[in-house]
């Protein structure tokens, strides 16, 4: 154990969309919903586009965790577009 | 000489014998409808089935499950009909006790009466023989009786061949669909080619039952109605007009029974499933339930792609929790236990006694595949919180609502199922959190689901986030013993 295994559903993000994804965060200007904090670290972005039948095709849930060491909640994430943040080729 | 008469032992087994032939027929078409294709490989992948009785296509970008596919069909052909699996698997195995019990009683009065002498060939020669009756009957005419007998040589050869050959066929072929039979004997389901291929030749089994059947009256009326069914219902041919009449009042009372059971079933299921599931779990206690795994599938046989059936929590927790890899997950066990615990996921993995199995997977509608399964076995968990001596069950809790992630099956609420404590120590079941080396995927029930190898597929809660121990299910849903033994009637305990 110790080593993080990566769930079959899930992609490892590259710096270049990470940042994509943090640019989006300011322009939708979210927040923590534990703390009211808006500095997050960007993880690993789910599928949830084939396995939910709520998600439109292309969606993904990116996993966020807020910075503020005091937050109550800080594991959370966004639902976002593959166009929003995945480069295409 | 034995006289090869028609004793009344005979014509009333003859008879009752049509009633649960019919049920088993019409109660065997709802259970194909539910998975309305046949395979013969034990993945039982999409695209690969031999035979469709649907026309239903499925979507390539969206996940479905094998309740997308289930078909409904009409009450005419099948029991009770529009899509009641639990149901018809009541009238199924109820039916097949009867019919067992029914058999069982004309082979042994058979063999004891000196009247299987009816069935037996004597000598080669009536191969030949039967083959010049089939010449007979296609130029429409009728073959010599066989001298002192009762059949022409055709007519012995194909009774035997049902009575002796087919039957005991449906009985080991519907066996070897038993998830119970399969762990325990996996070289039994291999003999029969797989899973997959048991089930497909219990198809053809029943093809040659309804050919039988109307093969049989059609001769029944070319050789003489009055005269035949005298036979079977007086014992001799003097009260032909009368037979004409009675025959026709048992098969209008036949027909009846299943009218009426089928109106009943579908008006009352509750009722239908208590009464039958009495029935059919009393016998299940004592020969199936006992059974325990003896699998071990080699890692080639895996199925490439483990097919699926029900769909993840469709909430943002549950998402918001997956893209962490469940680090906020949390198992809780409680209830009547000495020590009440809670498990993170890692905490979990780092039990010792970690458990592998590969195993066939059994869906109640009839599909399977072989997967590899990692976690804790289930009873370490039972040792750890000590249940107290009043518990007997575990109720195992998904985060699934069903009513909101299942759009197929009918019913609302939390999806949760029952197992007994004494199922629950089984050496092989077992929370998993892996399938096939990786972390267990979320369609199969990440990040925590139950395997319980003798048991259909459904009793297998995904999703898992809470186990409470309780002495008693009757306050819990609709108090039947899970999710859809409330919502779509099932039975509790589902070793076939
Ligand atoms: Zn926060």
């Amino acid at each position: 154990m110790g080593t993080e295994k990566t769930r079959p559903e899930s992609t490892v993000l590259s710096d270049r969309q990470k940042h994509r994804v943090t640019e989006q965060l300011r322009h939708e200007q979210t927040t923590c919903a534990g703390c009211g904090s808006g500095d997050f670290t960007v993880g690993q972005a789910l599928y949830v586009g084939f396995l939910f039948l709520d998600e439109e095709n292309g969606n993904y849930m990116v996993a966020l965790t807020c910075n503020n060491p005091e937050c109550p909640a800080p594991r959370t994430g966004i639902t976002l577009h593959e166009s929003a943040f995945l480069d295409v080729g | 000489m034995y006289e090869l008469d028609f004793p009344v032992w005979i014509r009333i087994t003859h008879w009752v014998n049509l009633l649960f032939i019919t049920l088993l027929i019409r109660s065997g078409v709802e259970i194909l409808g539910t998975h309305p294709k046949l395979y013969w490989r034990n993945d039982s992948k999409p695209g690969t089935e031999w035979a469709r009785f649907t026309r239903k296509t499925m979507p390539t970008d969206k996940l479905y499950d094998t309740l997308d596919e289930e078909e409904s069909y009409s009450s005419l052909v099948s029991m009770p009909g529009h899509k009641q699996l639990g149901l018809g698997r009541h009238w199924h195995f109820f039916s097949v006790i009867g019919w067992i019990l029914t058999g069982l009683t004309y082979v042994i009065l058979l063999l004891a009466t000196g009247q299987w002498h009816r069935y037996w060939p004597y000598s080669w020669s009536i191969f030949p023989t039967a083959w010049h009756d089939l010449l007979t009957y296609l130029s429409f005419n009728l073959p010599p009786l066989l001298p002192g007998q009762p059949y022409d040589a055709l007519q012995k050869l194909t009774y035997a061949f049902v009575v002796f050959v087919l039957a005991p066929f449906q009985i080991l072929t519907g066996a070897a669909q038993s998830p119970a039979i399969e762990a325990r004997f996996p070289r039994y389901v291999r003999l029969w080619g797989g899973r997959q291929a048991a089930r497909s030749l219990h198809f053809f089994g029943l093809i040659l039952f309804v050919l039988f059947i109307v093969v049989h009256v059609t001769l029944i009326a070319v050789w003489g109605w009055g005269m035949l069914t005298s036979l079977m219902i007086f014992g001799d041919v003097e009260s032909r007009q009368w037979a004409i009449v009675l025959s026709l009042v048992i098969i209008a009372a036949v027909v009846a029974v299943h009218w009426a059971a089928t109106k009943y079933t579908l008006r009352y299921p509750r009722r239908t499933q208590r009464a039958l599931g009495a029935v059919v779990m009393g016998v299940r206690k004592w020969s199936l339930k006992p059974l325990v795994s003896k699998q071990n599938y080699s890692a080639a046989e895996l199925s490439p792609e483990h097919r699926v059936n029900g769909k993840p929590p469709i909430s943002d927790d549950y998402k918001i929790m997956a893209a962490h890899n469940f680090a906020d997950w949390r198992l809780e066990v409680a209830g009547l236990v000495e020590n009440p615990m809670t498990f993170t996921l890692q905490e979990l993995q780092e039990l010792s006694g970690t458990q592998t199995q590969r195993v066939l997977h059994n869906c109640v509608q009839g599909w399977s595949s072989i997967g590899e399964w990692s976690g804790v076995p289930l009873r370490t968990i039972v040792e750890l919180v000590g249940p107290l001596p009043e518990a007997r069950f575990l109720c195992v809790l998904s985060m699934q609502d069903s009513g909101r992630d299942e759009p197929s099956a009918p019913g609302q609420g939390q999806f949760y199922e029952i197992i007994d404590l004494s199922l629950a120590r089984h050496p092989d079941a077992l929370l998993a959190y892996e399938m096939n080396g990786g972390l267990l995927p979320i369609e199969h029930g990440a990040p925590l689901r139950l395997r319980l190898e003798n048991q259909v597929g459904f009793k297998m809660a995904k999703w898992i986030d809470r186990i409470e121990f309780v002495s008693d299910y009757s306050g819990i849903g609709e108090g039947m013993g899970g999710w859809r033994e409330d919502n779509v009637f099932y039975d509790k305990n589902v070793e076939i």
